[in-house]
């Protein structure tokens, strides 16, 4: 078996040598170098145009197979035009053509493979159009029909036309187009272009390996000395539809791969269907600088000084033409990038960006550029932002971001210290410190987001805060935490409507000091919100909310203020119409205060607030409660007061009812907490004295006018006070305001003293005539301690002090008086009644002056069994009606008048044991005191008519009655 | 007994003739008087009866209106109507007693005031009051 294979093997290869050696003399006896020259003269006789070189023609199988192949050695076009750099177009050393040789034979060279060595070629362009490379004749087609021999040889030309492949090694291919002002260059490259056809489809593909490249346009150097390689693999569908899948294109490292499809009903009617996908490798932008041409380098921001990898993806589809361009989906990726911008004071370490966008050439509102993701990272600060822009297009000078509505969408995380930067300045030293972390995002146009015109916006922030710390000159401030959500949005249609801003916050704590000013507030709480109306877009809805768990404020180490939990709640509606300020804001505010304290050196006691709470609004203020501790008092004040806004407006009354409550009043001690320092003492003095210098400008002083339409009713209860070092109990009254009227109405209270219940009434019928009244009873009260009480009853009952012991004391008067308060005598009425049981009369100086003209005797007792005087006052004058005392066994009258310049005009009468009479005239630095005739004998001790009232007794009994009239307290 | 009637009848002349001379008396009153030694200073006189609303304020039902005021501090037209700057007055004998009235304290707080009256004629009227002599001139009948 061995042997057959051998001797089989050996048979076969000497009838295959035997077939390669008759084939091979036959084509070198046949196809002769000569021979071959010969034709292939012809052939480019034929083709070219100009004049050109072609060496020796030679036959060879080797470097063709499985084709034969003709070998040139030396292809020459020469073409020499004015300008041209070489008037060689194409140089070919070299140049093997593989073709079917039983079709060659038959005249249609059909060239299978075709490789140019060390091909050099020239292409010139004048200034004019005219170049150097039109020096073929017309062939169009693969197909070429070639003129009909016309020499005597056998074998002619019938066509020509390329099948498989060609192989370009070339030494230099240069291209100068003047018209264009193009210079292109490519030295030491490789070119194969093949193609394949099967089941109608055509395979084509170009390689080129360039080492060198140049390029050169418009005296701009876009390329130099570059490598590049282009693999463009090509699939022929049809003649309308190349696939171009697996295309790509490196220069240096830097590499353009590209996908799609190219198609065209006709290739020159500048008419292109495409769908392409382009997509880089990663490109260092340093790396990648120096082959960006210089003035497009110049584009480049200086500012910006930053380096990274860049990666680019496009797709285009759609129709390229006249009109119309494709629409073009990009997107440019950014990895790995540091760098800075200069006019900011940042090194980024890190930079990642992802830009898309869409390009609508055809439709200006389409465009669309979208920033997926931009991150920065500088030391431990990060910003990431997205957003996206419209209304991007292109006109005349390129593509213009018309104001585009941007979106946008930033995530920071930074140090609040890189702020000082800015803050500071030479006058104002700032400095801040602490992290924020969050959210940000901002919707709107992009001139208003740039030109921070935030009522156009729509954005939203959300942030939080560590361990921020604030200091400016004098002032420092120190937050340990918190978060502050802030969000503006922009009214959807109504263009003219109020934009929706709304701000909270949430704080740990926060601390402030300015020089020796403190405060300290724990877990403030907030929101604020400002939005349009639902009935009215243009007008605005204010709501604000505050709370904290506390507060503290300290002014040094005298002023400190504490709280417990506080709660403000406002909102207000704006309307355009309202009359004033409270309608048109129409503010609601709900106020709670609770467990304050506050120590003030202006105040030697603490003021302490339990809970003050009260709500507002136009049509109803309430008081919930308002509890205040000072000192040893405490006051309560509730109630409610309603029509506010309506009064305001003049339209309704205001109508309220206050309840003013308190546990324990020691006036005693508020009186001494009113400052009274002895510097105040001295200024009071001086202004007294400088009012009564300038009277025009004291004039100029303006009353207390009642309002009018004002109803308003202050209750008051007080359990126990002190005041005047008596103790008091059951205070009440009311204090009434209504119609231009202030009504205290039989406010009254108990001490040890006496009982009393004062009224009184303050009108302001006009600025310059204000009436005031007052209706005023103590029983059971002490005289001295009355005089003490009411220093001016020893004015209106000069004798009063005099006598000691228990009295009752009634006083009604009214008077008007101007603006300036002083009283208008004219206008003076008043009536006043003391009566008393079991006085002492004190022995002063008067007295032992009327004891002695009355010749009482030294031995008489002081003790007056009762006493009953009246009292009227009318203009400047007081009058006291006869009264009559008794004493031991004395029976003594008293009546008289005085004036209120305290000149005085009385008399005494005794009238038991004996009548004698005294007058006592003058005034209380020159008193006269003198016997008389006894002249109220009739009243007190009538001989005849002894049960008739007398005139003066009746008037004595209408003011006493009177008087007694509305007296309640018993 | 003829001279017990001749007496009697001395002492009804002489009651009615007083009685007369106080009418006259009182009509002389009626007007607005100025006071001479403070002009501006005035007081009217009304012929014009208190009617008592309450029973207690019967005893005023003999008293007629009137009422005063000091152009230095108010005008007539600031008067409250039967308030402060009126008054009631009752004229006995040489007697003029005036209650004046108030704006509003305290009803019923009155404050009577008595003139001792020394010379009224149709024009002059001349009264004491605690030694001090006041005159007025009638300015309007």
């Amino acid at each position: 078996m061995k042997r057959f294979f051998k001797i089989f093997g050996i048979t076969l290869g000497s009838l295959i040598g035997l077939v390669l050696v008759i084939v091979g003399l036959a084509l070198y006896v046949v196809l002769t170098p000569k021979r071959l020259t010969s034709v292939v003269h012809r052939v480019a006789d034929s083709f070219i145009t100009c004049p050109y070189e072609i060496g020796n023609v030679d036959l060879t199988i080797v470097k063709t197979f499985p084709y034969v192949g003709l070998e040139v050695q030396g292809l020459y076009v020469i073409n020499p035009i004015e300008g041209a750099p070489s008037d060689t177009v194409l140089a070919v050393p070299k140049l093997v053509v593989g073709m079917d040789i039983m079709k060659a034979l038959d005249g249609d060279i059909y060239i299978k493979t075709c490789t140019l060595e060390d091909m050099e070629a020239n292409i010139y362009i004048d200034s004019l159009g005219n170049n150097n490379f039109t020096v073929w004749a017309d062939m169009t087609t693969e197909d070429t029909e070639l003129e009909e021999d016309t020499t005597d040889s056998a074998w002619r030309l019938r066509s020509i036309g390329l099948e498989d492949a060609i192989r370009f090694s070339a030494r230099k291919l240069s291209l100068v187009d003047k018209k264009d002002s193009l210079v292109a260059g490519l030295t030491d490259c490789s070119i194969q272009l093949s193609a394949t056809e099967t089941d109608s489809l055509c395979h084509a593909k170009l390689d080129l390996d360039a080492n060198h490249v140049s390029f050169q346009m418009k005296e701009e150097q876009f390329a130099d000395n570059l490598h590049l390689r282009l693999t463009l693999p090509a699939l022929f569908r049809s003649s309308e539809h190349i696939t171009i899948d697996g295309t790509q294109i490196a220069i240096e490292e830097y590499t353009v791969n590209v996908d799609g499809y190219v198609g065209s009903s006709c290739f020159d009617s500048g008419v292109y269907n495409m769908d392409v996908t382009i997509k880089t490798n990663e490109w260092k932008i340093s790396n990648i600088w120096h082959l960006v041409p210089p003035s497009y380098q110049s584009l480049w921001p200086k500012e910006v000084d930053a380096d990274g990898h860049l990666q680019l993806l496009a797709h285009a589809i759609g129709t390229y033409d006249s009109v119309s361009m494709p629409l073009i989906d990009a997107q440019v990726l950014l990895t790995g990038a540091q760098g800075r911008y200069t006019p900011l004071p940042y090194y980024f370490d890190e930079m990642q960006a992802d830009l898309t966008a869409h390009v609508d050439l055809n439709k200006k509102a389409n465009m669309t550029a979208t920033l997926n993701n931009l991150f920065v990272q500088t030391g431990t600060n990060t910003v990431r932002l997205s957003g996206s822009a419209n209304h991007i297009f292109k006109n005349k000078d390129g593509f213009v971001i018309d104001n585009p509505a941007a979106d946008i969408k930033a995530e920071i995380n930074v140090d609040l210290a890189e702020a000082n930067r800015y803050l500071n300045s030479d006058s104002t030293p700032m400095h801040v410190s602490g992290r924020a972390k969050g959210a940000l995002t901002a919707a709107g146009r992009l001139d208003d987001i740039t030109n921070s015109r935030w009522s156009k916006l729509k954005a939203q922030a959300q942030l939080n805060l560590t361990k921020v710390d604030f200091l400016s000159d004098s002032l420092q401030a120190a937050i340990t935490g918190g978060q502050v959500n802030a969000r503006l949005d922009m009214p959807k249609d109504e263009t003219s409507a109020i934009p929706t801003i709304a701000l909270r916050f949430d704080l740990d704590d926060v601390q402030a000091s300015m020089d020796t000013l403190f405060a300290h507030v724990v877990h403030p709480i907030g929101s604020a919100t400002i939005k349009a109306t639902r009935r009215d877009p243009s007008a605005q809805r204010v709501n604000v909310a505050f709370s904290a768990e506390a507060m503290q404020a300290n002014m040094g180490d005298l002023t400190d203020i504490k709280t417990g939990n506080v709660s403000i709640e406002a909102k207000s509606r704006y309307n355009k119409e309202g009359e004033n300020i409270f309608f048109k804001w129409n503010p609601r505010l709900k106020f709670d205060l609770q467990n304050a304290t506050a120590h003030t050196p202006m105040l030697p006691v603490e003021i302490a607030v339990p809970q003050i709470r009260f709500s507002y609004s136009n049509r109803d203020f309430a008081i919930d409660t308002s509890r205040i501790v000072l000192g040893k008092s405490d006051f309560n004040l509730s109630g409610d007061i309603r029509n506010f806004g309506k009064w305001t407006q003049h339209k309704d009354t205001l109508v309220g009812v206050l309840n003013f409550t308190s546990s324990n009043t020691d006036v005693d001690e508020l009186l001494s907490l009113l400052p009274q320092s002895q510097e105040d003492t001295l200024v009071a003095n001086e202004q007294t004295e400088s009012d009564r210098q300038d009277e025009p400008d004291s004039s100029q002083a303006k009353p207390f006018i009642v309002p009018k339409m004002v109803n308003l009713t202050l209750n008051t209860r007080i359990a126990n006070a002190h005041a005047l070092d008596q103790d008091l109990k059951n205070l009440g009254g009311s204090l009434v305001m209504r119609n231009g009227e202030v009504y205290l109405d039989q406010m009254g209270f108990v001490c040890e003293a006496a009982k009393l219940q004062l009224s009184a009434i303050y009108k302001t019928p006009r600025t310059d005539h204000i009436y005031v009244g007052l209706d005023y009873h103590m029983v059971d009260v002490d005289i001295q301690q009355l005089i003490s009480m009411i220093p001016q009853i020893d004015t209106l009952v000069p004798m009063l002090n005099s006598f000691r012991g228990k009295a009752q004391f009634h006083l009604a008067a009214e008077t008007y008086v101007n603006e300036r308060y002083q009283l208008k005598p004219s206008t003076i009425r008043g009536a006043c009644s003391i009566e008393g049981k079991d006085l002492v009369l004190l022995d002063n100086e008067t007295f032992s002056k009327i004891a002695k003209v009355l010749m009482f005797s030294k031995k008489t007792e002081n003790k007056i069994d009762s006493l009953s005087a009246q009292i009227t006052l009318y203009k400047d004058e007081i009058t006291v009606y006869p009264f009559c005392v008794s004493m031991d066994n004395y029976l003594v009258a008293l009546g008289g008048n005085h004036y209120l310049d305290m000149n005085f005009n009385y008399h005494a009468d005794l009238l038991k044991p004996l009548y004698i009479g005294v007058d006592v005239k003058g005034n209380l630095d020159d008193l006269k005191i003198a016997p008389a005739t006894c002249i109220y004998a009739q009243d007190f001790r009538p001989i005849i008519h002894k049960d008739t009232e007398t005139k003066s007794q009746e008037i004595r009994r209408i003011i006493s009655d009177n008087l007694k009239k509305n007296v309640k307290i018993k | 007994m003829k001279k017990y009637i001749f007496c009697l009848l001395g002492l009804m002349l002489a009651f009615m003739t007083s009685c007369q001379l106080e009418g006259n008396k009182e009509s002389y009153l009626y007007g607005k008087w100025e006071n001479v030694n403070k002009p501006g200073d005035y007081k009217v006189y009304e012929n014009s009866a208190v009617i008592p609303i309450h029973e207690e304020d019967s005893v005023f039902k003999t008293y007629k209106w009137g009422h005063e005021w000091d152009e230095a501090e108010r005008t007539e037209s600031q008067l409250v109507h039967q308030g402060n700057g009126w008054y009631m007055w009752k004229l006995q004998g040489n007697n003029l007693y005036e209650v004046s009235m108030t704006d509003r304290v305290w009803e019923g707080s009155l404050t009577p005031v008595t003139l001792t009256i020394s010379t009224l004629t149709s024009d002059m009227f001349i009264f004491e009051r605690h030694g001090r002599t006041y005159t007025f001139k009638k300015v309007m009948q």
